[in-house]
């Protein structure tokens, strides 16, 4: 499965081979030695130098972490890295839920997605093959329909779609890539980038597996962060800790089950119906009976905004299909409450996505490589390494800070991982 | 003794299938377990918890949770049958015996969603 | 590999084999009409045993093709022992009776071992009589099954084979293994019975191995104490030798993949009958040293044999992806007498999953693979992904999918024998490479 060149190399029990460049212009790809995990380390630093490399090529780089993929507690973290065209500098936007790990097995370390296509097209990576797909009959959907398609045609609904909608085919700022139906954490509209290379999606699936150098040690050592992670379900501990209200009870109503990311024991995502009752368990003829809230911040914008609990999620709903940044979208939208379902679409199709995200809680920091998906919890200096830490090893850094994880001893698991000795500051210098 | 599931406390986090995953292979997948995490209707959020053993299928769907005998055929989409005998992809639970550990999905799972009986 | 098998492969009682065959048999492998799934774990034994020679065959290429002229080992595992012994009919069995007489192997797990047991006196079975002996596991009104209905009960004339436990047990030698190392009577060794006969072997001599109980890891049709009762102290292996060949009938499946230990029982009795064999002189049937070397059907470049390996890698991985959606739906197939599950889908892909790596550094070193073979994989392979998809749609919306199922899996079980077939031969291949650099002259001198 994997690429034979490199099986010998440093931390490859943990990445399947090669790192893939697709050349979206000349409708190619091709293969190379991951030599960057050893030279800038796994993980964000590693996409980091690959960005550098091909910068001159507007590239997005598709990777995950260490530990993504593995049971290591919050081992779901994957990620996009792009040039904002808000900002006109790398900056990177969260691939969890399922995707980081689907990433992780696809295949490929990383992957390079440079050029532009000339015509609408996705990425289908699965098990180390690489194939460039078709996307006309995609053009101009919404993610929802987009997710649908792609699974259909591939015949199999766990395959993890990274896409586009409307927005960002139209390239504009307030673009956001969405994990499936759901939406993302892109704040720095890499999902505008994607529109402008005319990639409407990447499709990850894999049935590999990973190895780590010492399975035992690594294995016990997962499980121990797991056992001492101080774990609440829903929004409460984070509400709590930002001093913001308590998103559960505003979602109390409509809230049909508590969800979490890959190998995460909180759960940090919430599944709400409105199209039936929240309380119908068993799957009914009812296609798409709510939406999985899972953007706290494009959450507490709206329920301070005043706007009922079911239209809000409704205008969640239809940001995540529009393919937009629910935290700017739901800030603007804030000021405006609304019920009637038709105005609630117009509204969204009509965001301007002029104001910068941020969370109500906190004033917007200067836009850097990490967005505020992850929330502003135990000051700067806490948020910044979690989020170096976090992308490095493909742990959420929101399940870092919430957690009360053991940084030391999470990072003690690089050696039976993958022989890295590594430390808080190795990881900071791996970041310049 | 057999592993049992409240549907309703898991939370989809695949932490059961890894772990168990592991114990067959010592390697980390979702491909190889002997519990299952159904979660193929992801935009109905319909998703539930499979464990097979070597006589039958304990099958925890939301609306209710059932021990099934393989080779019942059933036809739609609520939830899953498997194969009958191990055929090199998924093992029938052995609560993890041949490791010599205690079954490693009840001891991972986060939220008490799985459980012996 | 993963790591089960892994582990079992590595296992040292399977250590040496490969010196017992350094002048390696032809092994042919029935694939036929009939055969089910379990024929394919023959290939990780022969793998562990670094025998290369072997050949996917079908029963028209047994009654018309020569199949057995160029073999020494014929091996036939599981499926639908009626539909084995109708498509192979008088003429087969009077070709594999001649085949073992003049100096072959016969080796049956399961529906190959009712297959030549001559107390099984029923159309169309009784041309093939192989070996003296009968089943017990037959009534006349079995009773109800505690579980695995559909696993439980085959037709037998007026009477059923009923199978009273499925899974893993005890074997323990007989005096049939006297004098085979491998063989530890203090220590009973783990196989697998999944609808295998339990025998009656009225010659001490034939026994090879008993049943010497159950295990835990295995489902029960009956309750436990009375399928113990049952199996325990019946035959489960039997071996004999006919003319100048051997004959070696098995319950359970001596060849899966897990139990290193039934394989190295296996492999002793390959052994023995393989030295024997060639101890008494040439081998009368072509030895691999005389099969002609692969030569390309054409010449193509290293980028021809990589579009091609990546295709066939590409429609593989797409086909395993459906495959494995479709494992957790809650449908099974009869095909003939067989029940089919949705992962032997996936099972047939992983085997040519698993070898594809293989293939792929071949050729990056320059050998020769024939491109219009990898071609027609790919090809395959791809209408398999189709079938795949087409199969899952009928599924997921409650159609009848019996006639798609067998389609696919008749069709995949095909493709998967031409793809081990290619990945045999370039093992053989290698095989012989390694001879020839060893002894300093070219692979055919």
């Amino acid at each position: 499965m994997p690429s034979i060149s490199s099986k010998e190399k440093p931390m490859d029990s943990m990445y399947y081979g090669d790192t893939l460049i697709v050349d979206l212009e000349a409708g190619r790809t091709g293969q190379v030695s991951f030599d960057e995990v050893d030279e800038a380390g796994p993980g964000l630093p590693a996409g980091l130098a690959l960005y550098e490399k091909y910068k001159e090529f507007d590239p997005l780089i598709f990777g995950s972490g260490l530990f993504t993929g593995t049971p290591v507690p919050g081992a779901c973290l994957g990620f996009v890295l792009g040039k904002s065209p808000l900002t006109g500098e790398p900056a990177v936007a969260p691939l969890n839920l399922f995707a980081g790990a689907e990433m992780k097995l696809s295949g490929f370390s990383m992957v390079v997605v440079k050029g532009a296509s000339a015509k609408p097209v996705y990425l289908w990576l699965h098990d180390g093959v690489p194939d460039i797909e078709d996307a006309s009959a995609l053009a101009g959907k919404d993610t929802w329909d987009t997710t649908d398609g792609i699974r259909r045609e591939m015949g199999e609904g766990l395959i993890q779609v990274i896409c586009i909608g409307p927005a960002g085919e139209a390239g504009s700022d307030s673009a956001a890539l969405s994990i499936n139906y759901w939406g993302s954490g892109d704040t720095a509209a890499l999902g505008a980038v994607m529109g402008r290379k005319n990639l409407k999606a990447v499709a990850l699936r894999g049935l590999g597996m990973l190895d780590a150098d010492e399975p035992e040690e690594f294995y016990d050592g997962a499980l121990e962060l797991l056992a001492s992670a101080k774990v609440d379900t829903g929004f409460k501990s984070m509400c709590s800790a930002l001093g913001a209200p308590d998103l559960d009870a505003w979602l109390s109503p409509i809230a049909h089950r508590r969800r979490a990311c890959f190998a995460c024991p909180a759960t940090c995502a919430t599944f709400v119906k409105y199209n039936e009752a929240p309380s119908v368990m068993e799957s009914t003829d009812v296609e798409e009976p709510g939406m999985l809230i899972a953007n706290a911040a494009a959450a507490l914008w709206l329920m301070q905004g005043g706007w009922d609990v079911e239209a809000a999620c409704r205008a969640m709903e239809a940001m995540a299909r529009e393919g937009l940044d629910m935290v700017r979208g739901a800030r603007e939208l804030s000021e405006t409450p609304l019920t009637d379902a038709g105005k609630i679409t117009a509204a969204v199709k009509a965001l301007e996505g002029s104001t910068a995200a941020r969370w109500t809680v906190a004033e917007p920091a200067a836009p850097g490589l990490f967005g505020p998906w992850v929330p502003p919890l135990g000051g700067y200096e806490s948020w910044l390494e979690a989020n170096r830490i976090g992308y490095s090893l493909g742990i959420c850094p929101t399940f870092l800070l919430l957690c009360g994880t053991d940084t030391s001893r999470l990072l003690e698991l690089c050696v039976p991982a993958a022989g890295l000795e590594t430390g808080q500051d190795e990881i900071a210098g791996m970041y310049g | 003794m057999r592993v049992k599931a409240k549907p309703l406390e898991c939370t989809g986090c695949a932490l059961c299938e890894l772990a168990c995953g592991y114990h067959w292979d010592e390697a980390f997948s979702l491909i190889s377990s002997s519990i299952m995490l159904y979660r193929a209707e992801e935009k109905k959020d319909y998703m539930g918890l499979i464990v097979k053993t070597d006589e039958d299928l304990f099958i925890g769907r939301p609306e209710g949770a059932e021990a099934v005998k393989l080779g019942d055929l059933q036809k739609g989409g609520k939830g899953g049958g498997a194969s009958a005998k191990p055929i090199l992809i998924r093992e029938a639970c052995d609560l993890c015996e041949s490791s010599g550990l205690e079954p490693q999905c009840v001891a991972v799972c986060p939220h008490g969603a799985l459980y012996l009986e | 590999m993963k790591g089960r098998t892994r582990r079992a492969a590595s296992h040292p009682a399977l250590a040496g084999y490969a010196a017992a065959f350094k002048s390696v048999p032809s092994v042919a492998v029935y694939c036929g009409a009939g055969a089910s799934h379990s024929w394919i774990w023959f290939t990780d034994l022969l793998e562990r045993l670094g025998i290369f020679d072997v050949r996917f065959v079908s029963h028209g290429e047994i009654l018309h093709g020569g199949a057995l002229d160029a073999s020494d080992f014929l091996l036939v595992g599981g499926g639908d022992t009626y539909e084995m012994a109708g498509s192979l009919g008088e003429e087969g069995a009077a070709i594999i009776e001649e085949f073992v007489r003049d100096g072959g192997l016969y080796h049956g797990s399961c529906a190959g071992a009712y297959l030549v047991l001559d107390g099984v006196d029923l159309e169309p079975f009784t041309p093939f009589r192989l070996i003296t002996g009968d089943m017990l596991n037959v009534m006349h009104e079995p009773p109800p099954a505690r579980c695995l209905e559909h696993k439980y009960l085959a037709p037998y004339g007026r009477d059923w084979v009923f199978h009273p436990v499925y899974g893993e047990v005890e074997l323990r030698p007989g005096p049939a293994a006297d004098g085979l190392s491998v063989v530890n009577a203090a220590r009973p060794l783990g196989a697998p019975l999944f609808g295998g006969p339990v025998l009656r072997i009225p010659d001490p001599q034939c026994r090879l191995a008993d049943y010497a109980g159950v295990t835990d890891r295995a489902a029960f049709l009956w309750p436990r104490v009375d399928a113990e009762r049952l199996i325990t102290g019946r035959q489960a292996v039997a071996v004999r030798s006919l003319g100048e060949g051997t004959v070696v009938a098995s319950g359970p499946h001596l060849e899966h993949p897990l139990f290193p230990l039934a394989n190295a029982l296996l492999a002793a009795v390959f052994a023995r009958h393989h030295q024997k064999r060639v101890a008494a002189g040439p081998l009368p049937r072509a030895t691999g040293e005389t099969r002609a070397r692969i030569e390309p059907d054409r010449v193509a470049p290293i980028a021809g044999y990589e579009v091609a390996l990546l295709e066939i890698k590409r429609q593989v991985s797409n086909a395993r992806i459906v495959g494995s959606g479709l494992e957790k739906m809650p449908v099974t197939w009869k095909i003939g007498v067989k029940v089919w599950e949705p992962e032997k889908i996936r099972m047939f892909l992983e085997y040519a999953w698993d070898r594809l790596p293989y293939l792929q550094d071949y050729a990056a070193r320059g050998l020769p693979i024939p491109i219009r073979k990898l071609e027609a994989l790919a090809l395959g392979y791809g209408e398999v992904t189709g079938l795949a998809k087409t199969l899952k749609l009928a599924v997921e919306s409650g159609e009848d999918s019996q006639a798609e199922a067998q389609t696919l899996l008749t069709g995949l079980k095909e493709l998967t024998a031409s793809f081990l077939s290619l990945y045999f031969r370039l093992r053989l291949e290698e095989q012989w490479r390694t001879a020839a650099r060893y002894r300093g002259t070219d692979a055919h001198g």
